[in-house]
């Protein structure tokens, strides 16, 4: 079964970096631009483009007004959360720091969450030069965003910026951009069509419902050695550093290459990358052949520190789940319930005592089953 | 002519209650009969075993009786549950009166067309409480009479719950056999127990922790915004322990009453709880760090639900009193940090005010909503006496 995704860019950070992703890849996945700048808008390359606010911005943007991006969002998001009703899963990518991304990104992604999508979203902090105001803000909107999204990867511009190198400033915007823009990609790739991947569909989803704050990792080789090369870059920039990587309990690393990437390369990354990781910690590793990417190799990578439950995990049962669906509709309720999100059927066994009872359904979830389990705390017995 | 006592029932999943108060020429209220036993038969509010719950009832309004030296012929009923909701109605009609000045007439015509929901078939309403008045387009008046207007529109806070299971719990007491003089919201039951007049101008929050549901209230500016019920109680947490460590479910309670706590505690992993052994359990010991992981987890969830329907409403910035949290689960250790942390706003448990006697009866939280019924049934006993005549005093106390 196949995950219906799309890659949301919103403001003019984000729908940039929707734009390099589309530019550098050869096969098409849904892509939304959301900005309140009718001009950037136009150029972009996004497969669906909205305006939003332009009440208030008259299309010319916010001007860095954190407010003004909110209200844009706030005035049109209706149009905003239809764009998800028919998606599974939707991953922001959003330039922290302006008035449009910070703003609005907590309305939309509200939206996306009720209008049933599960969120991932990478957000960037603005580079250093930037200024202690655009930090600043950039920080309390990913306190804000936390909340309002299943998991997100915050990733620091000035991190990016150490895979690059010594560039000049438009260079270095560009090409930090393109990075992201590759990990981004990888990994929806990865969750939207997998191939040659040990990863089951659930336990991917799994994570990212239950990631919460996690760590993104990003690593590029070529030459002969380009699968070394790939994860000494992996591991030699401070994208994932802090522990990241070593107190990880769940990894999804996507491997990006052409139609040459071979066996032993792949099995030279994994043995890379499981050598840096604790025992317990479960790695779903899959792979994306594109043509663009022949002769090298990128590697991208989401660390999170929350488990996945495997004992817990029994099967995907679509017709009860659209039972639970029924149950817990309520008259106020807009949250849709669907199959494969974040919600797993749990054995009755799992209730105690109260497998015979009607199940209380709230927010989407039994929440009969023990709140542990659900949210995969690891307890020692 | 002396003022007959009122009996409140509270059918719990944990506990049932039955407490007789009267009222004296000042007001006050007197707690003089108290009934109270483990509850059996219910489960996350609802009734599963009729009979069980109706000997069980029958034994608990035997006790009050004694204890209050009363004859009990009706009573006043307390519901929740997690099929209880709300909706606000508005309701308008045009100002009659030849110079436009709203009267008394006209303040009961609206209620009436407010009141008037259109529900689903199996729903009834349990209460309908005024919100705001509205004069053309001036909004929030609180006192419309004798004001001007062409129209008048009334909004209102109409709570309703699903009649088959309202009618299964009074069922339990007619089978006793008993009558049911009113049934009331437990989580509003509670507010009026634990709240200052104070508490309800400045915006709170009532969170009522019982054994099977958690009932939740918010009042701002002096109106009763919010309220609800989720079907998750302290019967959850039990469940969880007794899941998460395979002990038995009556030792998981005595556990989670003993040690439970919604924080978890610095200092906690090097520290074990002894479950003594039980017939066909060999006991054990569990980390003290564990077991608060699993109440925390589940208690952080349950706040976190009721947090979201509040902040769904663009409530919490009227919220100047912070959150009471009264019920049972207001005893565990820790709750009141974790939702302070989970609301921003100071929090406290509220235990029974302006209510006096049985000292067992005006203590703990757990006693909120018994006592909360008693001041409801007199106030309505109150509305319900207007034309006879019950002594003056009696009907000033709660006509302004």
């Amino acid at each position: 079964m196949n995950c219906r995704i799309s890659i949301v860019g919103v403001g003019g950070g984000g729908c940039k970096i929707g734009d390099r992703l589309m530019a550098m890849t050869s096969i098409a996945l849904p892509t939304i631009a959301i900005d309140t700048d009718s001009k950037s808008l136009l150029e972009s390359r996004a497969t669906t483009k909205l305006d939003i606010g332009s009440n208030h911005t008259n299309s010319l943007g916010t001007g860095g007004d954190i407010n003004l991006g909110k209200l844009s969002a706030e005035d049109d998001i209706e149009m905003i959360r239809s764009l998800f009703s028919e998606t599974d899963l939707a991953i922001f990518v959003v330039g922290l720091g302006g008035g449009t991304g910070t703003g609005a990104v907590p309305v939309v992604l509200g939206a996306a969450h009720d209008a049933g999508a599960m969120t991932l979203c990478f957000a960037t902090l603005p580079f250093e030069f930037e200024g202690e105001r655009r930090k600043t803000n950039a920080e309390k909107a990913v306190a804000v965003i936390r909340e309002t999204t299943d998991s997100m990867a915050v990733i620091s511009n000035d991190k990016l910026a150490e895979l690059v190198g010594e560039a000049g400033v438009a260079e270095t915007y560009e090409r930090t951009d393109e990075i992201l823009g590759a990990g981004v990609f990888a990994i929806a790739k990865l969750i939207a069509e997998p191939e040659y991947i040990n990863v089951d569909f659930v336990e991917l989803r799994r994570m990212i419902a239950n990631g919460g704050a996690c760590s993104f990792g990003y690593g590029q080789g070529d030459g002969k050695d380009k699968a070394v090369n790939a994860v000494n870059s992996l591991f030699g920039n401070s994208l994932a550093d802090g522990g990241a990587v070593t107190n990880a309990k769940s990894l999804l690393v996507s491997i990006l290459g052409g139609k040459d990437l071979t066996v032993t390369e792949l099995r030279q990354i994994r043995d890379g990358v499981s050598s840096k990781v604790q025992a317990d910690c479960r790695i779903s590793l899959g792979t994306v052949i594109d043509d663009n990417w022949a002769g090298r190799v990128a590697i991208a990578m989401i660390a999170s520190e929350q488990p996945i439950v495997r004992h817990a995990i029994v099967h995907e049962q679509p017709v009860s789940t659209r039972d639970h669906a029924a149950t817990a509709k309520s008259p106020r309720g807009t949250k849709k319930h669907k199959m494969g999100q974040t919600q797993l059927i749990f054995e009755s066994s799992s209730k105690g005592r109260f497998k015979d009872a009607v199940p209380t359904i709230l927010d989407g979830e039994d929440v009969d089953i023990p709140t542990y389990l659900r949210r995969g705390i690891i307890v020692e017995k | 002519m002396a003022i007959p006592p009122v009996v409140a029932l509270e059918i719990g999943t944990t506990k049932v209650l039955a407490l007789v108060g009267e009222i004296r020429e000042d007001g006050h209220i007197m707690v003089t009969g108290i009934g109270e036993q483990p509850s059996a038969g219910v489960r996350k509010g609802e009734v599963i075993d009729l009979e069980n719950a109706v000997t069980c009832v029958r034994s608990v309004l035997a006790t009050a009786e004694e204890t209050g030296k009363v004859s009990i012929r009706q009573v006043h009923l307390a519901i929740s549950g997690g099929h209880i909701q709300t909706v606000v109605s508005r309701g308008m009609i045009p100002v009659r009166s030849k110079n436009r000045e709203i009267g008394e007439s006209d303040v009961s015509q609206v209620k009436e067309v407010a009141r008037s929901v259109n529900l689903p078939a199996d729903r009834e309403i349990i209460h309908s409480i005024c919100q705001h008045f509205c004069i053309d387009d001036q909004e929030q008046v609180l006192r419309p009479e004798g004001m001007e207007g062409a129209k008048l529109s009334l909004d209102m806070l109409v709570l309703h719950g699903i009649r088959g299971r309202m009618n299964n719990i009074a069922k339990v007491v007619r089978s006793v056999p008993m009558g049911v003089q009113d049934v009331a919201f437990s989580g509003l039951c509670s507010a009026l127990s634990v709240l200052t007049p104070e508490q309800k101008k400045s915006g709170v929050i009532v969170i009522d922790l019982g054994g099977g549901t958690t009932d939740y209230v918010a009042y701002a500016d002096d109106v009763l915004a919010v309220a609800g019920a989720l079907g998750i109680g302290g019967d959850h947490i039990t469940n969880d322990i007794a899941m998460a460590f395979n002990i038995p479910t009556s030792q998981a309670e005595s556990v989670k009453r003993e040690h439970g706590s919604a924080m978890v505690e610095p200092g906690s992993a090097s520290k074990n709880v002894d479950v003594p052994p039980e017939v066909g359990f060999p006991g054990r010991s569990i980390c003290l760090k564990s077991l608060q992981m699993v109440v925390n987890a589940r208690t952080d969830e349950m706040l976190g639900m009721i947090r979201r329907r509040i902040e769904k409403d663009d409530l919490l910035h009227h919220i100047g009193a912070g959150v009471v949290l009264t019920g049972g689960g207001a005893n565990m250790k820790g709750i009141t940090r974790l939702a302070e942390k989970m609301f921003g706003l100071p929090c406290s448990v509220g235990r029974p005010r302006n209510i006096s006697g049985m000292a067992v009866a005006t203590s703990g939280p757990e006693y909120a909503t018994c006592s909360g019924l008693i001041q409801l049934g007199f106030k309505m006993m109150a509305e319900q006496s207007q034309h006879r005549s019950m002594g003056d005093w009696f009907k000033q106390l709660f006509w302004k």
